[in-house]
């Protein structure tokens, strides 16, 4: 899990160009939208894309993704239970 | 001197005249269709397509073949050529001007598969514009406006300054998208397609249609301009908010209507042509604009029921139906509506009307957060 | 009369502000050296990052233009750019995304309206008037020039930020003019903006 959280820091910060920003810097539970990471709708977009190209996971639905991807965490764990690959 | 309509022309789903595009919605036909295993999109899709084989026929007769041509500059020229015939306009002279309404041109060839013969040149808007403007002999650089969905309306308020500036008698704008796996693919990526005919305004909307299609207005300045169309008011503005979410407070687009209601009085409006395009920001976005600017009252329709998402011909394209709909005194039904699915109640027009009316609005909207307004009247 | 108040150039490698050399450095690349160029005038905005490289060229040029401006009523600024490829590098780059592997990106997508980066400036500098985005072969100095006369003179505009933006391959090509209505300044003339091109 520990892996994969910091893998997943580093493939967010990859695919949303979050310049200067290191996997360090962003909290397991901080909220990435909103007043967090202060990411936006594209980037939420950006994120169901992630989620498909490297685990296989296919949203359907973009506001299941609230839920999922509310931090780091939820996501990490979102994947654990539902990775293709 | 008034910058008035003195031809015009629509290629869509529905039909390869502006006749048969307003007889199509008369009836309450609409061009959307059910694709699966088209364009290579690997999801199906709903979509207004351009009839091929028609297409062929009509760029056959003008000489416009597909080896020299590409699928967007044959609906073009079909669309300008229609538009023209039987019209007092000299397409060969230094006076007459060509502006292109477009997103996306032909980005098809940037598909290796697509590329056919054509060069790598033919992906540049301006090469395309020439190419367009030239097959007619035109002498001057064509003005090509990108705007995103409002290019149509943009390309529209353009062409009136040029024309006022004094140095065309007449400006031919041609607005022209078609649908490509490029387009389609991205509006999927934006979760923003509706698997099902969009429903503009109603409660069950959940995204818009893409449409292909050429559509074409000639316009020339007349000192006393009788049983013509004329383009009152244009303006263009910016939400100033976000680059693909629609403003929460409609504030670009209210200041859009704010501007060509300058000089009109609210009663005199017969009806507003919403951009409409049946996602769920959008169309609430509309809705706040249009009470902000008093125009609650005014009967609302929108015609991506009937074309979809047109993209940079829907200006140009919807601006001719609503300049119809003046002059015969029609008023179309919103395609697709039934429920108030906004929060602020608007005038959907559910029952085709004939009513006499002298002036409408024509609104849109488009990514990079950008609104434009005309005011037409006859 | 109109007037340029100010005036900006970016290359790749160089940035030029009023016909003085701000910035210059090795980088010889766009989008790094639009990056370096960022770090230099420091904006706080860490949204440039995500931008294409279209967007970050006009973003910077407009950023040092509107720099010490005075403010002006929301409503009567406007943008009025062109360029000749559109955003097509924005364009071969979603396309990479929809071939054989295929997953579009809709962060590529949004940029791939030549518009997008008016709106970003919009977005910055809390503009709202009217932004048309012109394609065409080369910088139309004329067509530019007399278009935005013809705002000023029917809608109230008073002030815009007028220019070219071309970015393709690792090269860019940027003339912004911040123009004004009236006030003092260089004579917005031809001559005037073929002169001052570098």
């Amino acid at each position: 899990m520990e892996e994969l959280i910091v893998k997943l820091k580093n493939e967010i910060i990859d695919v949303l160009n979050l310049e200067g920003m290191a996997p360090e810097d962003i909290a397991d539970d901080a909220p990435l939208f909103g007043e967090g990471l202060g990411l936006d709708s594209i980037d939420a977009l950006e994120l169901i894309v992630l989620m498909e190209k490297n685990y296989g996971i296919k949203l359907k639905d973009p506001n299941e993704g609230k839920a999922i991807f509310r931090s780091v965490k939820t996501m990490a764990d979102y994947i654990e239970k539902n990775r293709k690959f | 001197m008034k910058v008035c309509i003195v031809g015009d022309n629509i290629v869509s789903s529905l039909g390869f005249t502006t006749g048969e595009n307003v007889a199509a919605v008369r009836r309450g036909d609409s061009g959307l269709r059910y694709y699966a295993d088209r364009l290579e999109v690997p999801e199906p899709f709903v979509a207004s397509a351009v009839c091929r084989e028609r297409l062929d026929e009509a760029a056959e007769r003008l000489g416009v073949s597909s080896e020299k041509y590409t699928r967007f500059e044959r609906l073009s020229i079909v669309s300008v050529a229609d538009a023209v015939a039987g019209k007092a306009v000299d397409l060969l002279s230094r006076r007459t001007l060509f502006v292109l309404s477009t997103t996306k041109g032909n980005v098809e060839l940037l598909d290796e598969k697509l590329k056919k013969g054509f060069g790598p040149e033919r992906v540049y808007l301006w090469h395309t514009a020439r190419v367009i403007a030239g097959f007619f002999g035109n002498p001057n650089e064509p003005v090509v406006v990108s705007n995103a969905c409002i290019s149509g309306v943009a390309a529209l308020v353009v062409a009136k300054r040029w024309l006022e500036i004094g140095d065309y008698d007449t400006v031919v704008v041609v607005g022209a998208d078609v649908l490509s796996k490029f387009v389609i693919s991205g509006f999927q990526s934006f979760k923003a397609l509706s698997p099902e005919p969009c429903r503009p305004f109603d409660a069950a909307r959940c995204g818009l249609n893409i449409g292909e299609g050429a559509a074409t207005l000639v316009l020339q300045r007349e000192e006393a301009p009788v049983g013509r169309v004329m383009v009152e008011a244009g303006a263009i503005t910016n939400d100033a908010n976000h680059i693909s979410g629609p403003s929460r407070t409609g504030e670009g687009l209210f200041r859009a209507l704010t501007a060509v209601m300058q000089g009109a009085e609210t009663e005199e409006i017969g009806f507003l042509n919403a951009h409409g395009t049946a996602t769920p920001y959008n169309d609430e976005m509309e809705a706040i604009a249009f009470e902000r600017a008093g125009l609650q009252q005014v009967p609302v329709y929108s015609l991506k029921g009937y074309f979809g998402h047109t993209l940079g011909a829907a200006g140009v394209l919807e601006t001719i139906m609503a300049a119809h709909a003046l002059k015969e005194g029609f008023l179309p039904v919103s395609r697709g509506y039934q429920q108030c699915g906004v929060s602020r109640p608007l005038q959907m027009v559910t029952e085709m009307t004939e009513c006499r009316m002298r002036q409408c609005i024509k609104t849109v909207s488009g990514f990079g957060g950008c609104n434009a307004a005309v005011r037409l009247k006859i | 009369m109109s007037v340029i108040r100010k005036y900006c150039c970016i290359h790749a490698g160089k940035c030029f502000l009023d016909g003085a050399l701000l910035f210059q450095s090795e980088q010889e690349k766009a989008k790094e050296f639009l990056a370096e160029l960022y770090r230099e005038i420091k904006p706080g905005y860490p949204k440039f990052f995500k931008m294409d490289v279209l967007a970050k060229a006009g973003f910077l040029a407009a950023e040092l233009l509107m720099k010490g401006t005075e403010p002006v009523d929301d409503r009567k600024t406007g943008l009025f750019f062109a360029n000749a490829c559109s955003c097509l590098d924005t364009d071969r780059h979603y396309q990479d995304t929809i071939g054989e592997a295929y997953f579009p990106s809709p962060s590529v997508f949004v940029y791939t309206l030549p518009n997008i980066v008016l709106g970003e400036i919009c977005i910055r500098h809390r503009i709202f008037g009217e932004n048309t985005f012109f394609v065409a072969p080369e910088f139309p100095v004329s067509q530019l020039r007399r278009y935005t006369e013809q705002v000023f003179a029917d809608s109230g505009l008073e002030r815009a930020l007028v220019g070219w933006l071309e970015c393709e391959g690792n090269t860019c090509e940027v003339m912004a003019l911040l123009v004004e209505k009236q006030g003092e300044g260089i004579e917005f003339t031809d001559e005037n903006i073929n002169r001052l091109k570098r």
